[in-house]
């Protein structure tokens, strides 16, 4: 058994069609992230050369760095695809780790709806973008 | 961002502060419909008071100008505004239209300026300190407010703080958020919309740490990200150096 990013991200969009509580919205961010996060990590690993991963730290940050700082042409509009990508995964791990980590802060159904809405446009642009 | 009322020139100032929250886009002076033909009617009004009240009717021109996008007319007014000297919220409200209007190069300046512990905005101006980036700044001033005892909101100190651990660690100076703001500010005027940032500071450490500046943008999610993906374009052209500790993002203001 497996599991891909999409169903991740169809996991979470069903997940907030559900959810009434509070720890069901930190449940619908933390499914999204993994989504976008897995979604973005294949797009990046199918640009002609990995990019760069500076002083970042731990697999997550270095992919947000890499993503940030790609090493294919900018001629490549997969570039600036890239860099954007880099961007909204920022908002979507900063959601989740609220979510998983920071339990006295509040999460409510704006940040989990659009957490879901963003891995869906990850997933949506990382599926273009792929086979452009 | 809301401009700061003054005496009897306050309602003049709370029809621009009410003109201003109707949209999150600047005004098309082009355009014909109900807020427009009231910003129409309040410039009537601005140019009365300049024959009385100089002072208060260049600050006015400025905000007012500033609700339509109208970069160097606001700059020019409120420029015209501190030749006749300053009142105390001339400069306060000259920072806040820089805000509005995507110059937070400018509008770091004046935050310098007017967020001291000591000029006694310190409190009310920390919020505005930190969507132009000063992040430093801000930290020297909630520094010299403790030693004056001051206390300013807790909750926006911690995150200053903890932006600044970030941003230190990175090497990454105010000036350099700031360039890389107005990069954003220029997209964002580009599509009229009018800057509505946020700070997140994530700090999970061997995870992810990092310091985002997200800007709320009413469009689709989708449309959010191709407006992403010109603001990568525009950060390139002007040569922004990417570094995992800090970025902008645009996001949908919701779904």
């Amino acid at each position: 058994m497996s599991s891909s990013p999409s169903e991740l991200v169809d996991c979470a969009l069903s997940l907030l069609g559900d959810a009434r509580s509070e720890p069901q919205y930190r449940t619908v961010c933390s499914r999204a992230y993994y989504g976008a996060f897995h979604a973005a990590n294949l797009f990046h690993n199918a640009l002609p050369a990995p990019g760069t991963v500076g002083d970042a730290r731990g697999r997550h940050e270095q992919l947000i760095a890499q993503l940030a700082n790609p090493t294919c042409s900018k001629r490549n509009h997969k570039y600036f695809v890239s860099q954007a990508l880099s961007k909204v995964l920022r908002t979507l791990i900063d959601a989740r780790v609220r979510a998983d980590y920071l339990i006295d802060t509040e999460v409510d159904f704006g940040m989990a709806a659009k957490s879901s809405e963003s891995a869906r446009v990850v997933m949506l642009k990382t599926s273009e973008f792929a086979v452009n | 961002m809301k401009a700061i009322a003054q005496q009897k020139n306050g309602q003049l100032f709370e029809e621009i502060n009410a003109l201003q929250a109707a949209s999150r886009h600047y005004l098309d002076s082009t355009s014909i419909n109900p807020l427009v033909r009231r910003w129409r009617a309040l410039r009537h009004e601005i140019d009365a008071l300049m024959k009385v009240d100089a002072c208060s009717a260049w600050e006015l021109a400025g905000a007012w100008k500033g609700l339509s996008g109208d970069l160097a007319a606001t700059e020019e007014a409120f420029a015209n505004r501190t030749k006749l000297g300053n009142s105390g919220t001339n400069r306060i409200n000259w920072m806040v239209n820089r805000l509005n209007l995507g110059l937070f190069s400018g509008a770091q300046a004046l935050y310098a300026e007017v967020g001291t512990a000591e000029d006694g905005y310190f409190t009310q101006l920390l919020e505005e300190g930190c969507c132009s980036g000063a992040i430093q700044q801000a930290v020297r001033f909630i520094e010299r407010a403790g030693e004056m005892h001051i206390k300013g909101n807790a909750d926006l100190t911690t995150e200053i703080i903890k932006a600044n651990a970030i941003l230190q660690v990175a090497g990454l100076s105010d000036a350099c958020i700031a360039q890389h703001l107005d990069v954003a500010g220029l997209v964002l005027r580009r599509h009229r919309i009018r800057p509505d940032g946020t700070l997140r500071v994530t700090s999970a450490p061997g995870y992810f740490n990092g310091v985002t500046y997200a800007f709320k943008v009413p469009v689709p999610a989708e449309s959010a990200f191709d407006m992403n993906i010109e603001l990568a374009e525009e950060e390139d052209r002007a040569g922004i150096d990417k570094h995992v500790a800090f970025d902008v993002v645009f996001e949908p203001l919701s779904s």
